[in-house]
């Protein structure tokens, strides 16, 4: 079955073979979920969101042509139903960079959570969820979905230039924080 | 270059830079440990980064989303042919009255065949007609006329209602 690729599944789905939509499901049901996850802090609220975007990405799954990857597609999908209902929780979307009150904010907070970090990894691992929707998207598209840049800025609807500059951006936060809570020695 | 920003040493780990370039960052990172120190942050924060893990959805995941598939696709298709079943009744109606008319027509027609005036069978025509519209809105035939309607707005009210708790129904499982 992974030999499988998108496209072909997809054509056996248009010829009628509905059932088959499941491998898609499976193959990027995780990937989605974990992003959503941290998007929306609610894992109940992630996995019925991702319903939705299955379901959406079933009914139109005739618009697709093959111009882009599936996982493409399927993620613009899933980021703009998170922005969809981000904004309807009448949450803040950012749109480009950090401001400084921001970058403030998020330090302290940052600060506060760091006495139950047991380690670097844990630290960062909650400091990213400290970020903003954009940044964390594009660390999870990068990271963990194997994205690059250009595929990101697709999915954003946004430059390649800013893609990275947010994606720099995040990192150098990051760093920051580690710097912050004297956990330069544990690395170093 | 004289200085290492944070755009570079970005560049430098991505390996987006030319050969060149990293020569000269390569010499900035052996004399300055301030900037070394920088660089081995963001690399851990890089690599911590690499390391993130998916999450897993629950075990029903699957089958819930396409039991919900399923179900979308049967409504579908039924609605698809309700939808088809009141347009071919419409469109046979349609077609009966205007060949009906078209017969009378030309009954008419060859019945006043002598006629020199072409209008004094349409209006003929449709004299006859109204006669026998007053003849069909009769008070016995006005009841059960009454009745075939009254059904009728039975039938879209109930169909307007089981619309309304549908949407009803998303709306909850939405909010």
């Amino acid at each position: 079955m992974k030999d499988i690729t998108d496209i072909e599944i997809i054509e056996s789905i248009k010829k009628g073979n509905q059932s088959d939509f499941s491998l898609l499901i499976d193959r990027h049901k995780n990937k989605a979920f974990s992003l959503l996850k941290r998007l929306l802090k609610d894992k109940m609220e992630a996995e019925e969101v991702l319903q939705d975007c299955f379901l959406k990405a079933f009914n139109s799954l005739n618009s697709f042509r093959n111009e882009s990857k599936f996982s493409t597609w399927f993620y613009k999908i899933v980021y703009n139903t998170a922005l969809t209902r981000l904004s309807a929780k009448k949450r803040k979307v950012e749109n480009e960079m950090v401001s400084i009150d921001q970058m403030f904010h998020l330090k302290s907070d940052s600060d506060y959570r760091m006495t139950e970090a047991k380690d670097v990894s844990e630290f960062l691992h909650k400091a990213i969820e400290q970020l903003p929707e954009n940044y964390i998207s594009i660390i999870y598209m990068f990271y963990l979905d194997g994205m690059n840049c250009e595929e990101i800025a697709e999915i954003m609807n946004t430059t390649v230039n800013n893609v990275k500059v947010m994606l720099y951006r995040g990192r150098n936060i990051l760093r920051e924080l580690l710097e912050k809570n004297n956990y330069a020695k544990e690395i170093l | 270059m004289k200085n290492l920003n944070d755009e570079i040493l970005n560049k430098y780990i991505d390996g987006e830079l030319d050969h060149k370039t990293v020569n000269e960052v390569n010499e900035l990172l052996l004399k300055s440990e301030e900037y070394k120190t920088k660089l081995q942050l963001l690399q851990s924060v890089h690599d911590e980064l690499k390391k993130i893990k998916e999450d897993e959805t629950s075990l029903d995941f699957t089958s819930k989303v396409m039991s919900k598939i399923k179900k979308k696709v049967k409504t579908g298709a039924k609605d698809k042919y309700f939808i088809l079943s009141i347009s071919t009744i419409f469109i046979l109606t349609s077609l009966a009255i205007i060949i009906y008319i078209f017969n009378a027509l030309i009954k008419s027609v060859s019945t006043n065949s002598s006629s020199i005036n072409m209008w004094d069978n349409y209006i003929n025509f449709i004299t006859a007609n109204l006669q026998l519209l007053r003849s069909f809105l009769s008070p016995n035939n006005i009841s059960i006329i009454g009745s075939i309607f009254s059904f009728g707005i039975i039938i879209i009210g109930y169909i307007f209602f089981e619309n309304l708790r549908t949407s009803k129904r998303r709306l909850s499982r939405q909010s």
